[in-house]
């Protein structure tokens, strides 16, 4: 299944009435890879949530594949899609229990895409509380991964990382076919060649 | 089969000095508690003889009609009260929350009552009002607590929430870690007191029937079916209560609507 094609026009996103984030004009092609950028608070994270359907279009128009979003595409979508919020509120309870709920069933991770990331196998036994930030972002990363999405919203993603490890995250999302919508002050995607800047238009 | 002895009002009136002791604490430590402790006492003897007195109606005439009403009766005040000192919404859930309550009361209670307790009449008013009032009693707050809790807990997370749907989870698979901590909590007092059965405390239906003159053998039996009716019930009006609202509670696209559910802070 092909990654979507997401087309923006004049788009507002908000919620019980109340604008975001928006007027955005924006296609996003199968493959693309986009960095967001902006100043804080421009909507950046909203514009995400907007197009995973939990804030509200309240004007303009959104359309996925051609078809003008309604709650079945928007359900549609989140199946293709790999999220990584920017909070990163991975809950409670042991890794183990985590990965089996947010993995299909049947799959396990290998040691080998642990060790992408320079985790372990070691940390499956932990809790997710135990973790540091830093093992969070690359454990939710991992999962993400080996769900094969067509398409990653990112918010935020190399915050908690250190260079090295930045890099090889940088490196290995800009080689994926995936659709790939970032949100980063880092400048480490700025750099990669991969991604090009869709700067948001600041909302009084 | 003797009852209780009857106990005189002047007699009744006497009980009323224990009040003192209390009375006396709370004053001394001003705990500020005088007067609500006061109108509570005033209020719980007034309500009481008022239950007396309907009671008493409600037993003589035994109209299965009126039996039902008043059962509809008390879930209304129950379900209205509580929902008002909670996070909830009254408008949103009063209704679901009547419905839940009164498909898991009158189904257990009717179940007692046909296959436990085999009356001829199953809407008999002793039994009716009287078990259907105490599986209320028991497990309204637990409904109530554990329905705020849901809700509260999927609005503070709310970005676990939306992580999980955008991911991919199916809206029952999203819910499912608040549907299972909502329930534990709720459940939990439950089985803690069923350990507990007996030992430490004797509860209140068989000791008020051993004052009534029952034997111990028969007090203990509608005491094991109590309980085990107490804890159904209160499983059973909270899983009705959160599927009757969830239709409500979240948009087609699964976004709870907190200004729907949750009271304003």
């Amino acid at each position: 299944m092909p990654a979507p094609t997401i087309q923006l026009q004049d788009t507002v996103f908000g919620h019980l009435g109340t604008p975001i984030v928006g007027p955005v004009n924006l296609t996003i092609s199968p493959g693309d890879k986009l960095l967001l950028e902006g100043p804080s608070g421009c909507g950046k994270t909203s514009l995400l949530r907007g197009i995973l359907g939990f804030l509200n279009k309240l004007q303009g128009s959104y359309q996925i594949d051609n078809e003008e979003i309604s709650p079945p595409a928007i359900w549609h979508l989140r199946q293709q899609a790999g999220y990584i919020s920017q909070e990163l509120q991975l809950g409670t309870g042991s890794v183990r229990d985590w990965l089996k709920e947010s993995l299909p069933p049947t799959r396990e991770l290998h040691e080998t895409e642990l060790s992408r990331f320079q985790l372990t196998k070691a940390v499956l036994e932990q809790s997710l509380e135990d973790l540091s930030r830093g093992e969070r972002q690359r454990l939710a990363l991992v999962a993400m991964l080996a769900r094969e999405p067509q398409l990653y919203l990112l918010d935020e993603v190399t915050s908690a990382l250190n260079e090295s490890l930045r890099k090889l995250v940088v490196s290995h999302i800009a080689r994926t076919q995936a659709t790939v919508l970032v949100v980063s002050h880092d400048a480490i995607w700025k750099e990669c060649e991969a991604f090009r800047s869709y700067p948001l238009p600041v909302t009084s | 089969m003797k009852g209780a002895p009857d106990i005189s009002w002047l007699a009744l009136a006497s009980c009323f000095l224990l009040l003192l002791i209390p009375l006396a604490v709370t004053a001394r430590l001003r705990l500020g508690l005088t007067r609500d402790l006061l109108v509570a006492v005033c209020r719980m003897t007034l309500q009481l003889i008022l239950a007396g007195f309907y009671l008493g109606y409600l037993f003589k005439w035994n109209h299965p009609g009126m039996n039902l009403a008043w059962l509809a009766v008390m879930l209304v005040a129950a379900s209205g009260s509580v929902l008002y000192n909670s996070a909830l919404r009254w408008r949103t859930f009063i209704v679901p929350a009547f419905l839940a309550l009164a498909l898991a009361t009158l189904g257990i209670v009717l179940y007692l009552n046909a296959f436990v307790v085999r009356l001829e009449n199953l809407f008999e008013a002793r039994y009716l009002i009287v078990l259907g009032g105490m599986l209320l009693g028991n497990c309204l707050s637990a409904n109530i607590i554990s329905a705020s809790r849901f809700y509260q807990a999927i609005d503070q997370n709310r970005s676990a929430y939306e992580s999980r749907l955008g991911n991919g989870a199916p809206l029952n698979v999203a819910l499912r870690p608040y549907v299972k901590d909502s329930l534990t909590a709720a459940l939990r007092p439950g089985i803690a007191a069923m350990m507990t059965m007996g030992l430490v405390s004797l509860p209140g239906m068989m000791t008020g029937q051993m004052l009534g003159g029952s034997d111990p053998g028969v007090a203990i039996k509608y005491q094991i079916a109590i309980m085990i009716a107490i804890f159904t019930c209160t499983t059973l009006s909270i899983s009705l209560f959160l599927l009757f609202t969830k239709r409500v509670c979240f948009d087609p696209q699964g976004n709870l609507r907190t200004h729907l559910v949750l009271k304003p802070k």
